[in-house]
């Protein structure tokens, strides 16, 4: 950790002040600290030459990737979609921590909205047979033999939507999604990996909350 | 169709059965006019299967009968043989217009007779090879023309004319006589009418004479004969094994003295046609003595003394066979022996040692078949088309194959009973383990006995044969894991999901993932790192596993490593899965051991300890509790092997065990307890139980509104209480007055031998004996002699006998009617050696 300035430092408990009364499930001393992980952050992406408020979409999937064990690009930019609220294409401090209040602590209520989200690819709050086939294509190990070879997929997709399609209207609505997450909780990443596994979020909790008690 | 027709000497099945069928017609004949003279026509050309009448001896007779009757009829010359039949019976005839001589017109070869109907028809009729006649009186004249040609004549009749009543009587007369059984009101005139009446009566009068003489001719030729009776009693001895699936108690012949001619019944009353005696003790009702005599099956009054010749007096009606007889006089073998036919298809898939029941059944039908002409029942075919058969749950897999061990080993049965005693260890209530106590001592018997070449051969044979009838699971079943195999992680858990949506309690489903691979498949997804996949095909194994043959598979694949792997996962609800799914497979007795060589014992008691941070959030504290019941639920399988026992005991197991008895949740509580209990058949458990204090929780515990958990708590207070020290704290927790009351629930066997087994043990103490005098439980446990299964009999009895060691009780347990129970138990021949010899020691403290 480079050295702080006390003047950056009052700065950061200042921040950390007001985002605490924002965002729900980090103390005022956690939330510091992923202040400070997140200033690194940025100065290491500044460093190569980009001046920034906030990270960028290729530095964040860089993050997602490295530190949350994340894989599927078309997962991660709909993760990067929902941290950065304003739409703006750089995830500022308070995005970044809103962020990983769901990311790291949310309930399931809220991991339900975001996976919502992150799944909902144009954004109309409706999930599509078509947005599942497009997240699902790379899943599916094609078998040169069928004659389609996106027939398998394409099975799968319907009777996943025949489970968790509970109106009927061929589309998952919030509810829909809802529904099906409370009667079997696997759905909740049901087309995508989208929130770390608990593995990885215990080794970034230690990585960035015991920096603090170095301190 | 051959011709089987009545060959004389030939003993048929037909033939028997016939005779039976006309013997009852004829009872009923009296006033019901159920036979006619065409009905015993038909018989014979029916019988002969083509419209000629065999010669044989008995048509012949019949021929000859109704001859005479017509040329009686003809010679009276009354006026029912001058009746003018309705139709003319018409044959063709042998005789010639030659033939004819006086009283008839010849005219080539034509013959006409003299006498002629009111309308000037001629009576009688030749126009060859036709011959018409119209009345008795020509038929009569005729048979005196046709001399020695009599019979063929009289046999061409009938051979064409198939209803001769018709022919005579006219359809509507005898339509309307059928119908009102009273004379008809038909518009004739009455003069006529009374003709027909008297004429139908007259050959309703002879057609019975002809019926009882066949009939008495038919008896003796038919007999029940001593083979049949010789080949029914061994198939019935077959049935009077041991196990549920018996049939009879006993069976056995008064006599062992057999003649040469095979029967085993004195001279003289063999000329009565009495075979042999039989006293057969039926499952359910009092014994049998029964004649076996060539007119058939029935009781008669018993042997008791020697030299009375009333014994052989009949008391029963007669059956056609000992099947029938006792099919009407016990439900439990007319239930049994209709199950037999369908249960011993079933098992037969499965069990290599059932092919010996099945052959049973198969033979029974076979002879059945032979002797009585009965049509095999064809439900077993149509259950196997339907697909049902497949269909068959886990708990009647156990029992079949449990049933299938018994028999291959008969002195296993007495072994497991002396263990039994011992270690009386009540099954799992819940639905996914319904295998009884017997079955887990059994198995566990055999675990630390039995070498691995005899396991081998245990395992059941599961046929694989698909069946064209495939439930639309199998398709479905069939398709999701090709895609399982082709799928990335969240695909993966997509297809899990969508298996979950399927009904995975049906064998069907629970097989087809077998056959499909599917099996293969779930087990490698533990292998992997992503929790999502483990959790989502731990989902589906902790289902399938209630499956017998999937258990076998999965430890087979090496599938309870991978578990145990996962059994220490940072992941709680991975943890919990791993270790319910364990709790499934270990019901596999080389399940428990697999457990134990990876170390899955320890890992398991690590899961108990849920106590660790007190700091954790309620649903973390939640979420604890459901790790550490799967785990106990784990251990409780585990648990029936004794070297689990004691890994379960070296892995610090029994204090956290002791933590867990006082949670307040009866789920946590049953698979603890039922793991304590399981494992007091140990020394050094019922020491931990007894110094940690748990001899208070158990007892709290027996006040619980849960059978199960009761039930579970009284066995371990059973087998805890021989000391005396648990004896007395059982007292001073008041954990007596509780017992006793458990007795009230009586249709609960489990209980029952849980409770009476605790109470007798407990009373080995007097002064816990005085506790139960004060609750009644003497009286109770009076009425507990009868009718009770044989582990609660003998814990009943027990603790009489320590009741009678205070001189008040003896007085007591006599006239209670005790005394008088105690010795039907002992006079009971099914009651197994223990339960005698505990009854006469109790009549023996009682009487000295």
């Amino acid at each position: 950790m480079t050295e702080m300035s006390a003047k950056t430092r009052k700065a950061i408990q200042t921040q950390a002040e007001n985002l605490s009364k924002k965002v729900e499930h980090f103390t005022k001393a956690e939330i510091e600290c992923l202040i400070q992980h997140f200033n690194s952050l940025l100065a290491d992406q500044v460093s190569r030459g980009k001046a920034a408020h906030g990270l960028d979409r290729g530095r964040f999937r860089g993050i997602l990737q490295n530190v949350f064990g994340l894989t599927n690009a078309m997962m991660m930019d709909g993760v990067f979609r929902c941290f950065d609220k304003d739409g703006d294409g750089t995830v500022t401090v308070e995005e970044w921590i809103r962020g990983h209040a769901v990311f790291l602590r949310g309930t399931l209520d809220e991991r339900m909205k975001y996976c919502f989200q992150v799944y909902d690819l144009n954004d109309d709050k409706y999930i599509s047979k078509e947005e599942i086939f497009h997240m699902l294509k790379q899943s599916f190990i094609k078998q040169p033999t069928e004659e389609d070879p996106d027939e398998g997929l394409k099975e799968v997709v319907e009777i996943t939507m025949k489970t968790m399609d509970h109106d009927h209207d061929s589309l998952l609505s919030f509810e829909d999604f809802k529904k099906s997450v409370q009667a079997e909780n696997l759905l909740l990443e049901a087309f995508g990996t989208c929130l770390p596994d608990p593995m990885h979020i215990k080794k970034f909790e230690q990585l960035v909350f015991q920096e603090q008690h170095e301190q | 169709m051959p011709a089987v027709g009545f060959h004389g000497n030939l003993l048929t099945a037909d033939n028997y059965h016939l005779v039976k069928i006309l013997q009852k017609q004829l009872l009923k004949y009296g006033g019901a006019m159920g036979l006619t003279l065409t009905r015993a026509a038909q018989w014979t050309t029916s019988s002969s299967g083509t419209a000629k009448l065999e010669s044989t001896p008995l048509n012949e007779s019949l021929l000859k009968e109704i001859l005479d009757f017509v040329e009686k009829i003809g010679s009276k010359s009354s006026q029912e043989a001058e009746h003018v039949f309705e139709e003319p019976l018409q044959w063709n005839t042998t005789l010639v217009a030659s033939h004819f001589k006086k009283g008839y017109n010849t005219r080539g070869s034509t013959v006409k007779s003299n006498e002629k109907d009111s309308e000037g028809n001629p009576l009688l009729q030749l126009s060859p090879p036709s011959l018409y006649v119209r009345n008795f009186s020509q038929l009569s004249k005729l048979l005196h023309v046709a001399k020695d040609r009599k019979l063929q004549e009289v046999q061409a009749c009938l051979e064409e004319n198939r209803d001769p009543m018709v022919n005579i009587l006219g359809w509507n007369f005898i339509s309307k006589l059928d119908r009102t059984r009273s004379p008809p009101e038909v518009p004739i005139d009455a003069s006529e009418k009374d003709v027909k009446v008297k004429l139908f009566i007259m050959l309703q009068d002879i057609d019975k004479k002809i019926l009882n003489k066949l009939v008495a001719e038919i008896s003796e030729q038919v007999q029940f004969n001593p083979t049949v009776v010789t080949k029914e009693v061994e198939l019935l001895k077959k049935c009077c094994t041991e196990g549920e699936e018996r049939l009879l108690k006993s069976l056995r012949y008064t006599s062992d003295f057999e003649f040469s001619n095979g029967c085993r019944a004195p001279l003289w009353r063999q000329a009565l046609g009495e075979i042999c005696y039989l006293v057969i003790e039926p499952c359910d009702g009092e014994i049998l003595n029964i004649t076996c005599s060539s007119a058939g099956v029935f009781l008669n009054a018993g042997f008791q003394q020697e030299g009375d010749e009333s014994h052989y007096e009949r008391k029963s009606d007669f059956y056609e066979d000992l099947a029938s007889l006792l099919k009407s006089r016990s439900p439990h073998f007319a239930e049994s022996i209709n199950k037999q036919v369908f249960d011993g298809e079933e098992r037969g898939r499965a069990q290599k040692s059932e092919k010996q029941q099945e052959n049973i059944v198969h033979q029974w039908e076979r002879l059945q078949r032979a002797l009585y002409g009965r049509k095999k029942c064809d439900t077993c075919q149509r259950w196997r088309n339907l697909g049902v058969l497949t269909i068959c749950g886990p708990a009647e897999e156990e029992k079949a194959r449990k049933s299938s061990v018994e028999k291959k080993r008969p002195g296993a049965r007495s072994r497991m009973k002396a263990e039994l005693s011992a270690s009386y260890s009540p099954g799992h209530l819940s639905s996914q383990r319904t295998k009884t106590s017997a079955g887990a001592v059994v198995e566990e018997q055999f675990s630390e006995s039995s070498s691995e070449t005899e396991e081998e051969e245990e395992q059941p044979e599961r046929r694989s044969e698909t069946n064209p009838d495939l439930p639309s699971e199998y398709w479905q079943i069939q398709k999701l894991v090709k895609y399982l195999k082709a799928a990335d992680q969240t695909v993966t858990v997509l297809v899990l999901c969508a298996m979950m949506e399927l009904d995975l309690t049906k064998e069907t489903c629970q097989l087809a993932i077998q056959d499909l691979g599917g099996l293969e498949v779930l087990l490698n997804l533990l292998d992997t790192n992503d929790i999502r996949c483990k959790i989502g095909s731990l989902k589906i194994l902790t289902k399938i596993s209630q499956n017998v043959h999937l258990r076998q598979t999965i430890v087979h694949m090496r599938g309870l490593q991978r578990m145990v792997n996962n059994l220490d996962s940072p992941v709680k609800e991975l943890q919990a899965l791993a270790a319910e799914t364990i709790a499934n497979v270990a019901n596999d007795r080389r399940a428990r051991r697999t457990v134990r060589h990876h170390g899955g014992i320890r890992k398991l008691v690590k899961l108990l300890d849920c106590f660790n941070d007190s700091t954790d959030l309620r649903a973390n504290m939640e979420k604890d509790l459901e790790v550490a019941r799967c785990g106990a639920s784990a251990l409780w399988s585990c648990s029936k092997s004794s070297k689990n026992k004691e890994a379960i005991r070296k892995a610090g197991g029994i204090p956290l065990l002791g933590r867990l008895l006082r949670s307040p949740q009866e789920n946590i509580l049953i698979p603890v307890v039922g793991t304590l209990q399981e494992c007091a058949s140990q020394e050094s458990y019922r020491v931990a139980i007894q110094t940690e204090g748990m001899i208070e929780d158990l007892v709290k515990n027996l006040r619980r509104d849960n059978d199960e958990l009761q039930m579970l708590c009284a066995s371990a207070i059973f087998k805890c209480a021989e000391d005396k020290r648990t004896r007395d704290l059982v007292r001073s927790y008041k954990g007596l007055q509780p017992l006793v009351s458990l007795l009230a629930k009586a249709d609960n066997k489990q209980l029952l031998a849980a409770a009476t087994g605790a109470i007798w043990k407990c009373s080995f103490s007097m002064k816990n004996v005085a506790i139960f005098q004060e609750s009644k439980a003497l009286q109770t446990l009076i009425g507990l002699l009868t009718d009770q299964p044989e582990d609660v009999l003998v814990n009943v009895v027990g603790a009489l006998g320590q009741f009678a060691q205070k001189p008040a009780n003896k007085t007591a347990i006599c006239n209670g009617g005790g005394i008088k129970a105690l010795i039907n138990l002992l006079n009971g021949t099914n009651q197994v050696y223990y339960v005698g010899s505990h009854c006469s020691s109790c009549l023996n403290s009682l009487l000295y």
